[in-house]
């Protein structure tokens, strides 16, 4: 449903985006990661023919951004960063508006404004100025102005930030319950948001695309070690018989852990279960194994990690 | 269709701004003080008199009525929103055009009033094809500094800077007729040909001539496109 080939985009002599390359298939959600000036909005932006690309294509549905813009255009709903509204209308005014502006005659405006107003829970506010509403209101009569004339492709630029949690939870259930009917991109910081409401993740650092996968395949392909958790009740100290076990490369004692005895993490070689050896050694030194548990890595560390060792080799490129 | 949605929604919020009112109320106030002013002196007065100073005074109300136009999407994002609707860029700028020179029709049919207490005065003596060109000049001028104001309006986010380089550049073109009157020959056509007043004299006198309706309509095209080529550009994304 949409295809990103190549994409690069320059401000002068700063490349924002570059070489960005990535698809959506029809239905999905694509959750777009990346710390903050990464290039999100810049990419968003060409996809939704704000802008064109210096180099490279998109297109959606099959039309090119900027050969067949208008199409593109009557096909995508887009919510941009900061949800800009005007602030003088009500919500009931600003759907008609751009309901007219897509060409949807009376009726229709009339049918779909009643729809899409309960499918995000707007219904209450419908006549109240934008400019009076709260941030989560304002946020979902954005979302309203992005589904209303029903387009396959919706683009949302950082849809829950700044909403308390209550509200953040309802906009996201709101967002996966329009998935399927449309295929979404949306952008985000927030780690969580990801891995609740995507199926898919493009991690983005500096402009570049680090990773494309389902968030579980991503944690699966980037534990490069497993670690292991271990809880140990013992008179001396266990570290030293720690690592001394065979393929393990890291021991530091676990500091949020409480309760009796000592808690450690232990960093191993991936492919081979360490779990075996562990816990003979463990039983071997005299200890006793209160407790042992493999340890994922979260999401958040594979961000860490793949958004800072970028980091590290541009320094040692420079 | 899709300008008129947006020349629609702009007027509407010029109206709850509240920039319309206080641009018709003030119009009126002043150009009734003036009629006064000028019917006190000479009765029955010329119309001609009249449609000078409502000229005068259109320069001083446009910059206000323009320099929201794109400035103000512009600096609440909502111009994003915008641009990537399923509309050209030359619709919105048409739309926004539009919608000020709507609001500078009513002030100018609210001075008609005016034309008809003449009509009273004179008791029908009142030649009405100087009054009618005199409006189209003002509608012709006045379409050509909304122009301008949309353009200075989609240059910067700031409201006020718009209003003022456009009341600088419209006041320029009023007055650069001055300039020709001391030069000669090559330098003093130019001038006279640049200035707004030098063609707007023509439409008061009652004068029709397509050259002079031609100056108008050229400038405002052109003021509006490059508008459209300043909002193509993106440059203030
Ligand atoms: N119009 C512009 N002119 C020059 N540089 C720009 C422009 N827009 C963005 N940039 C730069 O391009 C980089 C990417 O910006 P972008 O807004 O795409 O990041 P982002 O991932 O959306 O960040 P954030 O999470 O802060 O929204 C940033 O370094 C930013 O400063
Ligand atoms: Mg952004």
């Amino acid at each position: 449903m949409i295809e990103v080939e190549n994409l690069t985009k320059r401000y002068g002599d700063f490349e924002a985006v570059r070489d960005v390359s990535f698809g959506v298939e029809k239905g999905e959600i694509l959750g777009f990661l990346g710390p903050n000036g990464a290039g999100k909005t810049t990419t968003l932006r060409i996809l939704t023919c704000f802008m064109g690309p210096t180099s490279g294509r998109a297109s959606i549905a099959g039309f090119d951004v900027v050969e067949d813009s208008m199409q593109v255009r009557s096909r995508i709903g887009y919510l941009p960063e900061q949800v800009p509204l005007y602030r003088e209308m009500t919500p009931r005014g600003l759907l008609h508006y751009y309901g007219r502006l897509r060409g949807m005659n009376k009726a229709d405006r009339l049918a779909k404004i009643e729809q899409v107003a309960a499918e995000v829970a707007i219904d209450d506010v419908l006549d109240k100025a934008i400019g009076k509403l709260s941030k989560g209101y304002r946020q979902r009569v954005g979302l309203a102005q992005a589904i209303l004339h029903d387009p396959e492709v919706l683009i949302l630029d950082e849809p829950t930030v700044g909403l308390d949690p209550r509200q953040i939870a309802e906009t996201r259930s709101v967002i996966k319950d329009l998935a399927g009917d449309h295929t979404v991109i949306l952008s985000t910081h927030i780690l969580p948001e990801v891995s609740m409401v995507c199926e898919r993740v493009a991690i983005i650092n500096r402009g570049q695309i680090v990773a494309v996968d389902s968030p579980q395949e991503l944690i699966a392909s980037m534990a490069q070690h497993e670690r292991t958790y271990v809880r140990i009740r013992g008179e001396s100290d266990p570290t030293g018989t720690l690592t001394g076990i065979e393929g393990v490369t890291a021991v530091g004692p676990d500091r949020e852990a409480s309760g009796e005895g000592r808690a450690f993490i232990i960093e191993s070689d991936a492919g081979a279960d360490p779990r075996p050896r562990i816990a003979s050694a463990i039983v071997q030194g005299g200890f006793d194994l209160l407790e042992l548990r493999p340890l994922a890595m979260s999401l958040e560390e594979i961000f860490v990690e793949l958004t800072t060792e970028e980091e590290k080799e541009e320094v040692e490129t420079q | 269709m899709r300008v008129l949605v947006i020349a629609g929604r702009e007027l509407k919020a010029l109206f709850l701004s509240p920039i319309a009112y206080v641009v018709l109320a003030l119009y009126f106030g002043i150009m009734g003080l003036i009629w006064w002013l000028i019917t006190s002196q000479t009765f029955p007065a010329e119309y001609r008199l009249f449609a000078h100073e409502m000229h005068v005074f259109i320069l001083f109300f446009i910059p206000a009525i323009s320099m929201r136009a794109i400035a103000d999407e512009r600096r609440t994002r909502t111009l994003e929103l915008l641009v990537t609707q399923p509309v050209r860029d030359w619709e919105i700028v048409l739309g926004k055009w539009l919608a000020c020179v709507g609001l500078l029709a009513l002030m100018l049919v609210g001075t008609m009033q005016f034309w008809g207490l003449m009509h009273l005065w004179t008791e029908g003596a009142l030649d009405d094809l100087p009054v009618l060109t005199a409006y189209l000049g003002l509608l012709l001028a006045g379409m050509l500094y909304v122009a301008i104001g949309v353009f200075c309006s989609a240059i910067t986010e700031n409201q006020l800077i718009a209003a003022l380089v456009t009341f600088t550049i419209i006041i320029g073109l009023y007055f650069v007729r001055i300039l020709g009157a001391s030069g000669t020959g090559f330098w003093q056509d130019v001038f006279q040909q640049v200035s707004t007043t030098y063609h707007f004299d023509e439409f008061a006198r009652g004068v029709l001539d397509t050259g002079h309706v031609v100056y108008f309509l050229l400038g405002t095209f052109v003021f509006l496109f490059m508008s459209v080529r300043t909002l193509e550009s993106r440059s203030w994304g």
